[in-house]
């Protein structure tokens, strides 16, 4: 039993300890996403919880701890923190490329997206990207010919990929056969949505 | 027999943690100036395509920064004289359910969160030595100046 209570009390005096030390001076600003959506940070110090969810809105933390929050400017952040932005990765992305029924054969329009997947590989710099690609059907036939569809299909893509000149170590493959439709369906029933491959690049 | 097994078992878990603690989580995308990476007590001078672990603290130098990418999609950048620590962090790839904890002990951070804050609001974890900064699906800066001390 005491020795919980020294525990507890240790912990109580740890507490108190971060309570007064002195801290370190901390801006926290939330921006707008890509699609113009902006999300919600939490801001935890020991004394209180600060929520920041519109554009440039900030909490501003100074040394003895209290918070401060501020609104700031789309100008303010790329002024302060332009370092991070211009450093920062392409966002990653991916490309839905589908099949005739049946076969490892792309659809004609699927033919001609495959080119935008090669230009977006070429563009990033090959030494740092990391391609998946993974194939799936609809649910004609059965599981395990599904399975082996699937991963023709991907292989398809693949060995398209490394015909252009596209390392095949920075490639992944996988076949998920029926197990993961865009679109649910019954069982035998064909649906060319669910007759693709997904390339994703990182 | 029952030692013996036993031994055997704890063999066996030993090998299967560190297999997941060396587990890779994400990779430097792009890289200017110097940047350090601390790994078990080594640090590296690193370039950008290096693989990265948890409990890999990435350090810039006065003119060094460094974008990264982790395999739940979220985008982290740090700006110069900047120290960071991937905490903590699992992924599953098929549930999108994890944790994700950084540290930043001093500079400026960019995060674009990814598949982990959007699946749970609690996965994503921004600490720094005056606050804790919970993510939500979201893109953010964070600016920690340095302490007296330092």
């Amino acid at each position: 039993m005491n020795k919980y209570l020294v525990l507890l009390f240790a912990a109580a005096m740890s507490l108190i300890t971060i309570g007064c030390t002195p801290l370190q001076k901390t801006l926290v600003v939330v921006v707008p996403e890509k699609d113009g959506k902006v999300g919600t940070v939490a801001v935890t110090t020991p004394c209180r919880e600060t929520l920041i969810n519109t554009a440039y809105a900030a909490v501003s933390i100074e040394k003895d701890g209290s918070a401060e929050t501020l609104f700031l400017t789309e100008q303010d952040v790329k002024t302060m923190f332009n370092d991070t932005i211009t450093i920062r990765p392409d966002p990653p992305l991916s490309f839905t490329l589908y099949f005739i029924e049946g076969k490892d054969e792309l659809t004609p329009e699927s033919k001609q997206r495959l080119s935008d997947v090669l230009a977006e590989i070429s563009r990033r710099s090959s030494n740092v990207s990391e391609v998946t690609v993974v194939g799936h059907t609809d649910r004609v036939g059965n599981v395990e010919y599904n399975d082996r569809l699937s991963l023709q299909r991907s292989q398809k893509v693949t060995d398209e990929l490394v015909r252009v000149g596209i390392q095949i170590g920075i490639i992944s493959v996988a076949g998920r056969g029926e197990r993961e439709p865009l679109i649910p369906t019954e069982d035998e029933v064909a649906e060319p949505r669910n007759r693709r491959v997904e390339v994703s690049i990182r | 027999m029952i030692q013996k097994f036993t031994f055997l078992l704890l063999l066996i878990g030993l090998c299967l943690y560190g297999q997941a603690m060396a587990q890779e989580i994400g990779q430097i995308k792009k890289l200017k100036g110097i940047v350090y990476v601390e790994r078990a007590g080594k640090s590296m001078t690193t370039a950008a395509g290096m693989k990265l672990l948890v409990a890999d603290t990435v350090k810039t130098g006065p003119d060094g920064s460094v974008g990264i990418t982790l395999t739940d999609n979220t985008l982290l950048s740090a700006g110069p004289g900047s120290t960071l620590i991937l905490s903590q962090y699992a992924f599953n790839s098929t549930t999108h359910e994890g944790q994700f904890d950084t540290t930043v002990r001093r500079g400026t951070l960019s995060m674009v969160s990814g598949k982990l804050a959007k699946q749970s609001p609690k996965a994503v974890r921004v600490i720094t030595p005056s606050a804790i900064i919970g993510v939500r699906g979201t893109e953010f800066f964070v600016n920690v100046e340095s302490g007296d001390n330092e």
